[in-house]
């Protein structure tokens, strides 16, 4: 094939958005079956409270009302939903399971968790009948606070635990006393990282069907994962897998509370269907969204840095608490990534980390964009960024001195991952990044006129650059089947479900590079467990490693088949063929070829025989599972500006330097990381979930959690850099995350470096302009207290 | 959070108070009041219907009174449950013999602290505050309007013989426009700040739904 005919590695556009921008994408709340009745849930006002008596006598009498469950009523379908994620096998660790039930039973342990359902003929009958539903509470205290959670004497939110210690995962290497014993600089802070919500546009939704005459159960959901659900609920519901048919369609954003599965709704919907015998329906609205579906970040560092005279790190100690909310269905996927994400693209010969996972009577949570990477990443970020001040470094050198060089690959951290391989970091080269970082942003330019030009017109602009790493694409495995139909057109069907992604794109891109048909003229099939048997989900930004590698195997094994058939029927040998333009041909004489579609037909037979040995169709299905994740690694440099008087912030530009191994679709690539750049945004100034010291969240409306809109994200610039994975075939790594991992450690610095004040010292995120005044004013006071 | 504030009402003390125990004067009192009862000396039992926005639905609460002092003053305690939410409050509300400009009267004092928890707490817990000064002040206006129909010269110490038909009708529940329009007079005083771009038309119609939960407590 002549290099002008690739299309990896182009900026192709995508396939689905003639379907998606014209309104003929299928959504779950999209589905209207005949017959279809409807749920609304009885949620929990309080965060912790014991469930007295469920009076829904007046909801049962109002029309249209065709029933009320409660716990009770589930009989034996009544079960906590499976630990997703086992605990990972570290010596010394410590592990509660406890994962949420369908409804709640005895006591209510969050905000927002479903106590009873209502069955009625239409959504609006339904939410009616809630409010004539009454349920008795007896409040007891709630536990919000991490640390206040870890004492003696604290509530618990589980009565069966002795404490509310969900799991503590103590990780190590090298020796870290001796590593400080010998520091020229030790240096310890605390650092906060708070909750945000994911908010994708669509909030969940299910639809199940049970049809008698099939003796099957159809289900629509917006899940990160139909073959697991599939599975799940088949073997839930008595069934077998293939009674089960699940579709996830077009879903309107997942970022990860979608990879969360078994939730109560996701588990009941599907069981009433078959109850009832009628389709039903739910869709989460927005108020519920900020309740119900799952959330992530908070958690507490206790860090401490010990560097030699250079700079250099001789080891890093961190104790920190996570908020795992009421339940840890996922295990210790976000702690762990945390845990791991802290040692970054550097030589930290000693690191002693203890991780600490606590209940509290908050939403669940689970994985969302970045995962936990970013606080490990705010924490050994922001510790260079003060190494750098102790010893007058700028930003660029004390990352320099510290970055794993490319001679260093493989890596072994020698930890644990969230995949439970140790941790190894398969290829990488970090000085680029930062170079090429420098040069986008006009670093020295800025610092040179722009800023002190700005400051003495009043103006206080800030700089930043930052530096990490993003493991991705792990295993255990996707699979895919690749086709040539006797049109021409190739089909790709992989198990992983898409959620905006560019699947369709991305993985036509890579059968049509081996099969030389348009990306347009292949049909990628996701999200369907009728169509595809096997496959894990889309989560840990692997897709495009994982299911992409198997749609490389697959279609490699049809491009064999394809040639071995035109060689047969041409009377030619194999290697005077070539694929071009949707035909096999021979090379030395072009006008001799064969049609795709007609040497599908041809491998199909209507009569004769296949030849012994062989299979019909033009058609492979593969697997492919690494067998560990692939290390994605960046740079991120912003210019941002605080207002002096009311401390909002204007971020004025913007760059990510990327490297995600081979760049199959930069349009893609370039997409994914405008979207993480801008929820990590959010998550620095804008979106942070406000609890009492009740548990109440005080900010559940899209008013008062703010997204950034438009006006507060810039133009994003992306540049790249290829350090090829040698995990796999197409030699990638995934791309989903990194724009979001960041931007909290970017943040900081550039306003520190904007406001230049001694003392100011930013180790919390999200900051708002209120927290951030009263940051400054707290360094003044100190400062003129110390001068 | 704390409920409280102050008004002067130009009516004896005495009646004031007969008002405050009458279920019937405060049911009309009361805008979205589906019903008010009595169920014994010291505890009314009451539903309230809200619909606005997304905190809706029927919430049904107890007060319960208790140090009667009359007609000085009571202790109470406010339970109120519903889809949205529920809210709990406890206080005091102060009869105190006033003279104002000449006039004579009574300045009812009511100091309360509120929790919500729920829907309620969720969507407008800025706006509580603001939210909570209007709709008592709507109670007390309402509370007025019935005690200056039943004494009519104001300086009346007798109840008049009931009758229920003279008494004015409770108001229907404000419009959204109208309270819209005293909520946002309210935040715009407290005022938000400037990073936080709400869309006060929308804030405002959340602001009605909670201001009428809390209502019971505002208005008691």
């Amino acid at each position: 094939m002549s290099e002008d005919r690739r299309v990896l590695g182009r900026r192709t556009p995508r396939n689905e958005d003639p379907r998606l921008l014209t309104g003929r994408a299928l959504f779950v709340d999209d589905v209207q079956r005949p017959g279809m009745v409807h749920v609304a849930f009885v949620r929990s006002p309080h965060a912790h409270a014991r469930l007295g008596a469920i009076d829904a006598s007046a909801a049962l009498q109002m029309p249209g009302v065709l029933g009320v469950y409660t716990a009770d009523d589930l009989g034996d379908y009544w079960q906590p939903g499976p630990l997703l994620v086992p605990p990972p096998p570290v010596s010394g660790m410590e592990f509660h399971e406890r994962t949420q039930v369908p409804l709640a039973r005895d006591k209510v342990r969050h905000v927002g968790e479903p106590v009873a359902l209502v069955v009625a003929e239409s959504r609006y009958l339904a939410e009616d009948a809630v409010e004539q539903i009454f349920v008795d509470y007896e409040p007891l205290p709630a536990v919000v606070d991490l640390v206040a959670a870890l004492e003696p004497d604290a509530a618990r939110v589980h009565d069966d635990l002795d404490s509310n210690l969900a799991a503590f995962v103590p990780q190590s290497r090298g020796d870290y006393a001796a590593a400080r014993a010998e520091a020229h600089l030790v240096l310890a802070r605390t650092f906060d990282y708070d909750r945000g919500a994911s908010a994708a546009i669509e909030n969940r939704g299910v639809v199940a069907e049970w049809d008698p005459r099939e003796d099957r159960l159809t289900i629509w959901d917006t899940t990160q994962a139909p073959i697991p659900v599939r599975n799940g609920l088949a073997a839930m519901l008595g069934l077998s897998e293939h009674q089960v048919h699940l579709i996830a369609p077009f879903i309107g954003g997942g970022f990860g509370p979608k990879i969360m599965m078994f939730y109560p709704e996701e588990v009941l919907i599907p069981w009433l269907a078959l109850q009832l015998g009628v389709p039903v329906k739910w869709i989460e609205d927005r108020s519920e969204n900020f309740y119900a579906t799952t959330q992530e970040r908070g958690q507490i560092h206790e860090a401490e840095i010990a560097v030699d005279t250079e700079g250099r790190i001789l080891g890093v100690r961190d104790r920190f608490l996570h908020d795992t909310g009421a339940y840890d269905p996922y295990g210790l996927t976000v702690p762990l990534n945390s845990q791991c994400t802290l040692l970054g693209p550097y030589r930290i010969p000693a690191y002693d980390s203890e991780m600490r996972a606590v209940f509290t009577n908050k939403t669940i949570v689970t994985p969302y964009r970045g995962a936990g990477r970013q606080h490990g990443v705010f924490v050994i970020e922001r510790l260079l960024d003060l190494v750098a001040r102790e010893l007058d470094l700028d930003p660029f050198e004390v990352r320099r001195r510290n970055f794993l060089q490319p001679e260093d690959f493989p890596v072994d951290q020698t930890i644990i991952y969230q995949d439970f391989q140790p941790l190894v970091y398969d290829s990488g080269n970090y000085e680029p990044l930062l170079d090429q970082a420098r040069q986008r942003i006009g670093w020295d330019q800025f610092l040179e006129s722009e800023q002190p030009n700005a400051r003495a017109e009043g103006r206080l602009l800030g700089i930043g650059v930052v530096a990490y790493v993003e493991g991705t694409g792990i295993g255990p495995f996707e699979g895919a089947r690749v086709q040539i139909q006797t049109s021409g057109r190739v089909t790709v069907v992989t198990g992983v479900g898409t959620q905006g992604q560019g699947h369709y794109t991305v993985l036509a891109q890579i059968a049509a590079e081996q099969l030389a048909v348009p990306v347009t003229s292949v049909d990628v099939i996701t999200g369907d467990t009728d169509q595809f048997h096997w496959g894990t989900g889309t989560f840990a930004s692997r897709g495009a490693v994982v299911a992409g590698n198997a749609v490389h195997a697959a279609a490699v094994e049809v491009r064999a088949k394809t040639l071995a058939i035109a060689a047969r029927l041409l009377e030619v040998t194999e290697d005077e063929l070539e694929l071009v333009d949707s035909e096999v041909r021979v090379v030395s004489d072009p006008t001799r070829s064969m049609a795709l579609g007609t040497l599908a037909a041809e491998a199909n037979p209507m009569r004769g025989a296949v030849t012994p040995g062989t299979e019909p169709g033009l058609e492979a299905t593969r697997y492919f599972g690494p067998h560990r994740g692939a290390t994605a690694s960046g740079a991120h440099a912003m210019v941002l500006e605080v207002d002096p008087e009311t401390y909002d912030v204007t971020i004025h530009r913007y760059v990510v330097v990327h490297d995600c191994g081979r760049i199959l679709n930069p349009l893609i690539v370039d997409g994914q990381v405008h979207g993480g750049v801008a929820q990590g945004i959010g998550n620095c100034f804008y979106e942070e979930l406000v609890y009492d010291e009740n548990g109440q969240l005080m900010n559940a409306s899209l008013m008062d959690f703010l997204l950034p809109t438009s006006l507060d994200v810039p133009r994003v610039e992306v540049g790249h850099e290829e350090t090829v994975s040698p995990l796999n075939e197409l030699g990638t790594k995934g791309a989903g995350e990194a724009g979001a991992i960041p931007t909290g450690a970017l943040f900081a610095q550039a306003l520190e470096n904007a406001l230049d004040l001694p003392g100011l010292e930013i180790l919390q995120i999200p900051l708002n302009p209120s927290k951030l005044w009263h940051l400054v004013q707290r360094a003044r006071a100190a400062h003129t207290s110390a001068g | 959070m704390k409920i409280q504030g102050e008004r002067f009402l130009p009516f004896p003390r005495q009646a004031v108070w007969d008002a405050l125990m009458d279920p019937e004067v405060l049911s009309r009192t009361l805008p979205g009041c589906q019903k008010l009862e009595r169920r014994d000396e010291t505890t009314f039992e009451g539903q309230l219907q809200v619909a606005i926005g997304p905190v809706r639905g029927a919430f049904r609460g107890t007060l319960a009174m208790s140090e009667l002092a009359p007609p000085e003053g009571y202790s109470m305690r406010l339970d109120g449950q519903g889809p949205s939410g529920f809210l709990k409050g406890e206080g005091g509300v102060e009869l105190v013999e006033t003279e104002d400009g000449g006039a004579s009267g009574t300045t009812l004092r009511y100091d309360l602290d509120a929790q919500v928890g729920g829907r309620i707490a969720g969507v407008g817990q800025r706006l509580l505050d603001s939210s909570a000064k209007v709709i008592a002040g709507q109670g007390l206006d309402g509370l007025e309007r019935q005690l200056a129909a039943r004494h009519p010269t104001g300086d009346s110490t007798e109840t008049p013989s009931r009758s229920d038909d003279a008494l004015p009708e409770a108001p229907a529940a404000p419009s959204q426009a109208a309270f819209a329009a005293a909520v946002a007079q309210g935040v715009a005083r407290d005022l938000i700040p400037p990073h936080v771009r709400l869309r006060l038309a929308i804030a405002v119609a959340f602001a009605l739904g909670l201001a009428l939960g809390l209502w019971l407590g505002g208005g008691a």
